[in-house]
């Protein structure tokens, strides 16, 4: 897994030693794997929240970068899956905010506009690196994912 | 026998002085012994010889008052020259020589235009003397040369040797000479351009006015007759040199003047020549005066065939172009004009300024054919980039509640939840394809095929642009404030409208990351319709106000094309309206706000005529 990430990466840092102890009940039961979903649209919020708990994650979320900075804060999850283009605080400072305080939560960015490209890119040049997903993804496909960053 | 006294006789055949004689010595002996109440007699027998007797009463008794002189005097001081003068001036008519000299008498005062010979300095004007008789030659020599140069020549020949190799102010020449006369040196030097000018004054003994016609008719210029007095002489040889000198003079600042005149005209037609501007100058008929080559480049002709000719016939084209219009307001108004435009006959785009002038029109023409090009294809990328631009601001906008509706659809297909909460997605994603279906509907509208007028309400076009915008004022905490007054619809193409407020939204969203406000205001003001857009944003800096506009001008750091208002600016100039841009980056009120006014005739005709169910898209 994060040999593939490298590889896509290129040169990034080494990844920080991510749900290295976290222990597997059943192939299912993600429940010990916590994900903190942020976006503005609370609809998309609520409907990925679910999505996860019923796939056995333990999910919470948050409608902007501020309620969530302070979520992650108490509750430490191990995945923050968060919208790029939001108020006041975009995903990518989000982003940068939880690693400085939290090196040991993943972070992921999911957007469905063009231009966080630009956004994406001015924090890579500053050696931020955050893997980025479509908006829409299928939820097959974010289960595929967050369940690949568990194992 | 009797005749010899008389002046001029002379004795045919006598074989002494065959060429010299003048005539003169025996009349001037009668006459001075005459003077002195005394006689000269003669007697002469053929062959053998003559004796001449002079006799004089003694005594002054017998002599006029006035003809009395003492002893000591200046005139018996006098030697040389003067007394050699006064004698031979005895012998002119009664009354001429007064008691002084002949040189005295013509001062110099009264010869103004001669330099006199005393300053030396200017050049003294130089006389030929034309004349066989040693004795005249040597009295005109010396009564001419203290204000003169004098060159003498025996004969015609001679004369005209000398005027050709060093042409004289003036020729004096008798008119009976051996070899060539008087008339034929006449006309030898008027038939030479660099002789041709010299006044020539002919003396001769042939008295009678037929004679003096027939020099003044040979081009002379003055002609007198044996006996003249001195003074007589000297007052037209001064009068003629004076003038050949004024002509000479006239003639060379006439000359530096065309000169000037030529050069002042080759300066301007080089420097005509050198712009890059073409350049026409017709006069107040209409007729192609000058054009430089320039001009000829445009057109795509030679200039020469076209000089003289009227604008209007050598290019019947111009006439119903707003060329015409322009040049003809110029010519007639007085006023200067400016105007660019297509001129089809040559294909080209062409910037005109006209300047009328008295006597005709200046018209200066660029061809500015690649300039518009390129400001054409300019504007069609540009069109396409804002077009890319939309598209991912709509993508974005459809993306979100697309992301919705899967995660709805597949909740209510996996979920283990209740029937009623499974229904609850369904309705949710039905709800959430209705938003994307309208804001599709809205926003992919704005490219339908625009290039027809129609009838547009601007209220409702803010509003189609800021539901696409809807996402980004969002997230940049964006307020936004509409104060859209009731105002007519107005007649165009919606496609332009649609892009000139989505360029101004974008705009003022990326001034302000940090939210803020945007106003937006239409309004109809003295039927005029004013649109402001507003906002609350840095502000341009007073220094840059004047390049906003511009193409590639952009304050966004790095984001910018910097074309945004730029197009908004050639749509505006399009509909012949008017852009203002007004910004403040005080702390207290920093913004900026960017007017549009569109003149009255853009309220829909059709509105007006009250035509019932216009189309608004």
């Amino acid at each position: 897994m994060f040999d593939r990430l490298a590889q896509r990466f290129g040169d990034q840092p080494p990844a920080p030693p991510l749900l290295r102890d976290i222990r597997m009940e059943s192939d299912d039961d993600y429940s010990r794997i916590s994900v903190l979903v942020v976006d503005d649209e609370p609809l998309i919020a609520d409907t990925l929240a679910d999505i996860l708990q019923e796939h056995g994650f333990e999910a919470r979320k948050a409608n902007s970068a501020e309620e969530a900075m302070e979520i992650a804060l108490r509750a430490r999850p191990d995945i923050v899956l968060t919208d790029v283009l939001m108020p006041r605080m975009s995903g990518v400072e989000l982003g940068i905010r939880i690693r400085a305080q939290l090196p040991g939560t993943q972070i992921i960015l999911i957007s469905g506009q063009a231009s966080t490209a630009g956004i994406l890119q001015k924090a890579q040049d500053e050696g931020n690196w955050f893997e980025l997903l479509p908006k829409p993804i299928h939820p097959d496909e974010l289960i595929a994912r967050l369940k690949g960053l568990a194992n | 026998m009797p005749r010899i006294f008389d002046r001029f006789h002379r004795v045919e055949g006598a074989v002494g002085r065959t060429h010299e004689g003048t005539g003169i010595g025996l009349a001037l002996v009668n006459e001075l012994a005459r003077l002195h109440g005394g006689e000269v007699r003669v007697e002469s027998k053929l062959e053998s010889g003559s004796t001449f007797t002079v006799s004089i009463p003694l005594g002054r008794q017998h002599l006029p008052a006035d003809k009395i002189a003492e002893d000591g005097d200046e005139l018996a001081a006098r030697e040389g020259s003067a007394a050699f003068v006064q004698e031979t001036l005895r012998w002119l008519p009664a009354g001429a020589p007064p008691a002084e000299t002949a040189e005295d008498a013509l001062g110099a005062q009264e010869f103004p235009l001669s330099p006199s010979a005393e300053e030396g300095s200017v050049a003294r004007p130089r006389i030929l003397l034309a004349d066989d008789n040693r004795d005249m030659q040597e009295y005109l020599q010396r009564l001419l040369s203290r204000r003169f140069d004098v060159i003498a020549a025996s004969d015609g020949e001679q004369a005209l040797e000398a005027a050709r190799k060093q042409p004289p102010d003036l020729v004096l020449t008798d008119v009976m000479m051996p070899r060539m006369d008087g008339f034929g040196l006449l006309t030898a030097l008027r038939s030479h351009a660099e002789t041709a000018a010299i006044p020539i004054v002919m003396l001769s003994a042939r008295a009678g006015e037929e004679a003096e016609a027939e020099g003044l008719e040979a081009g002379a210029d003055d002609y007198l007759v044996k006996p003249f007095t001195a003074r007589e002489l000297l007052a037209r040889v001064h009068t003629h040199v004076g003038m050949h000198r004024l002509r000479k003079e006239l003639t060379a600042r006439e000359q530096e003047l065309r000169r000037k005149a030529e050069d002042a005209e080759y300066r301007y037609r080089s420097m005509l020549e050198s712009i890059s501007e073409a350049f026409l100058f017709v006069d107040r008929d209409w007729r192609i005066c000058y054009a430089n080559s320039q001009y000829a480049a445009i057109i795509g002709a030679d200039i020469a065939p076209l000089l003289g000719k009227n604008l209007w016939e050598v290019f019947p084209n111009i006439a119903d172009t707003a060329f015409a219009q322009s040049y003809r307001l110029a010519m007639n108004q007085g006023t200067i004009m400016r105007l660019e435009d297509y001129y089809a006959p040559l294909g080209k785009w062409l910037q005109v300024n006209a300047y009328p002038l008295a006597d005709g029109l200046s018209i200066f023409l660029m061809d500015v054919t690649s300039r518009k090009e390129k400001e054409q294809k300019l504007l069609l990328s540009e069109k396409l980039a804002a077009t890319g631009r939309l598209a991912a601001t709509i993508a974005h906008e459809i993306n979100n509640p697309l992301e919705s509706v899967l995660n709805l659809i597949y909740l209510a297909r996996t979920s283990r939840a209740s029937m009623e909460k499974i229904r609850g997605y369904l309705a949710t994603a039905e709800k959430e394809i209705a938003r994307v279906s309208h804001i599709a509907r809205h926003t992919l509208g704005f490219y339908r095929d625009t290039s027809r007028p129609v009838l547009i309400s601007l209220p409702s076009v803010v509003d189609e642009v800021l539901l696409v915008y809807e996402t980004r004022l969002r997230a940049s905490a964006i307020e936004v404030v509409r104060s859209l007054a009731a105002v007519r619809p107005i007649e165009g193409l919606k496609g332009e409208f649609h892009q000139v407020f989505s360029n101004l939204i974008s705009n003022s969203i990326d001034a302000m990351p940090l939210g803020g406000t945007i106003h937006i205001s239409i309004e109809e003001v003295q039927g005029e319709i004013r649109i402001a857009v507003g906002d609350t944003g840095q502000g341009i800096p007073n220094e840059l106000q004047s390049r906003a506009g511009e193409p590639f001008f952009t304050t966004k750091q790095g984001s910018g094309t910097g074309l945004g208002l730029w197009i908004v600016n050639q749509f505006v100039k399009g509909w012949g309206g008017d852009l203002q841009v007004e910004s403040n980056t005080d702390e207290a009120s920093h913004g900026t706000c960017i007017t549009i006014t569109l003149p009255a005739a853009f309220i829909s005709p059709l509105q007006k005529s009250d035509r019932s169910s216009p189309r608004v898209m």
